[in-house]
């Protein structure tokens, strides 16, 4: 059996959660980055087929999963936000080059890294995480509705 | 605002086989989703989510002129975000393999071993990572 870790570091005063499985020094690290409305708990199969040969890393970001969820008024919720948070949680860790593993709100938030630090960025895995208009069907359109209301509406958006 | 109706539903639209996807990623989720305050939470991040379509040229851009190597794995049948948000990769990349696969947005809870399997291949074939094993 291969052996997860579940650890949790503190980033910005934010406790993150994060699994770890491989060979850190040696292996190349694959940083696995979750959608809504989970967590690192949907790479919770992948990561044990992969441990024997890559070292991967998948955190929990602040408000999913084990992670924090400091409510709206003490943090800001957006995806610059959300991706700061990862960025400072990769320097911790020590991770200084790794392939991107992106699904969903995780593209977002890697591609954000990876402008940032295209340096860092040894490859790209993509599933299901979007960077083209293309890929915003019919199903965006409440969003949208959404997006160019003034104000936050309250609950009336249902992911159907 | 998410009943579990709508988060099951994400996990099972569009796979072949909704025996094959475990109701503890749903019941997980939901549990989480249920927390007091995290409703708020998820509803600035939909909001937020306006901040993605404006970077998609600087996104692409960076594609253009790094060239990641890259692997396409992508549910095929996914509404949320279809596949026709997989296709244009191929415009910016040159050193891409693309996959549609017969499955799902969460594509890992059907075609995990396969996907698994292919990130495999990909890395450790036609990446530096080969290094790795060399050594």
């Amino acid at each position: 059996m291969t052996k997860i870790k579940n650890q949790t570091i503190t980033v910005d005063g934010q406790t993150i959660f994060y699994r770890e499985a491989g060979d850190k020094e040696n292996a190349p690290t694959i940083l696995l980055l979750h959608g809504f409305p989970t967590s690192s708990h949907m790479f919770r199969n992948v990561i044990p087929a992969l441990a024997d040969k890559f070292h991967l890393v998948a955190p929990d970001y602040p408000g999913f999963g084990y992670s924090s969820m400091p409510p709206v008024d003490k943090f800001e919720y957006t995806f610059d936000h959300l991706a700061e948070i990862v960025d400072k949680f990769i320097t911790q860790i020590g991770l200084e080059r790794y392939s991107l593993y992106v699904m969903d709100y995780g593209a977002p938030i890697g591609y954000r890294l990876a402008i940032k630090h295209p340096e860092k960025v040894e490859s790209l895995i993509v599933q299901n995480g979007n960077a083209y208009d293309e890929g915003l069907g019919e199903f965006w359109e409440p969003l949208k509705a959404y997006w160019n209301e003034s104000k936050l509406l309250d609950g009336s958006i249902h992911m159907e | 605002m998410e009943r579990i109706e709508a988060t099951r539903w994400q996990y099972t639209h569009g796979v072949k086989n909704e025996n094959a996807i475990s109701p503890d990623n749903w019941v997980h989720d939901q549990l989480l989703l249920d927390r007091p305050g995290n409703n708020e939470i998820q509803l600035q991040l939909f909001y937020d989510y306006k901040s993605n379509p404006p970077l998609y040229p600087q996104w692409q851009e960076y594609f253009r002129k790094y060239q990641p190597p890259t692997l396409v794995v992508w549910g095929r049948n996914d509404i949320i975000f279809t596949k026709e948000g997989a296709i244009p990769y191929q415009r910016d990349l040159k050193n891409i393999q693309l996959h549609l696969l017969n499955t799902g947005h969460f594509a890992l809870e059907e075609e995990g071993e396969l996907i698994a399997e292919l990130i495999s291949r990909f890395l450790l074939t036609r990446h530096k990572a080969a290094r790795w094993i060399e050594a």
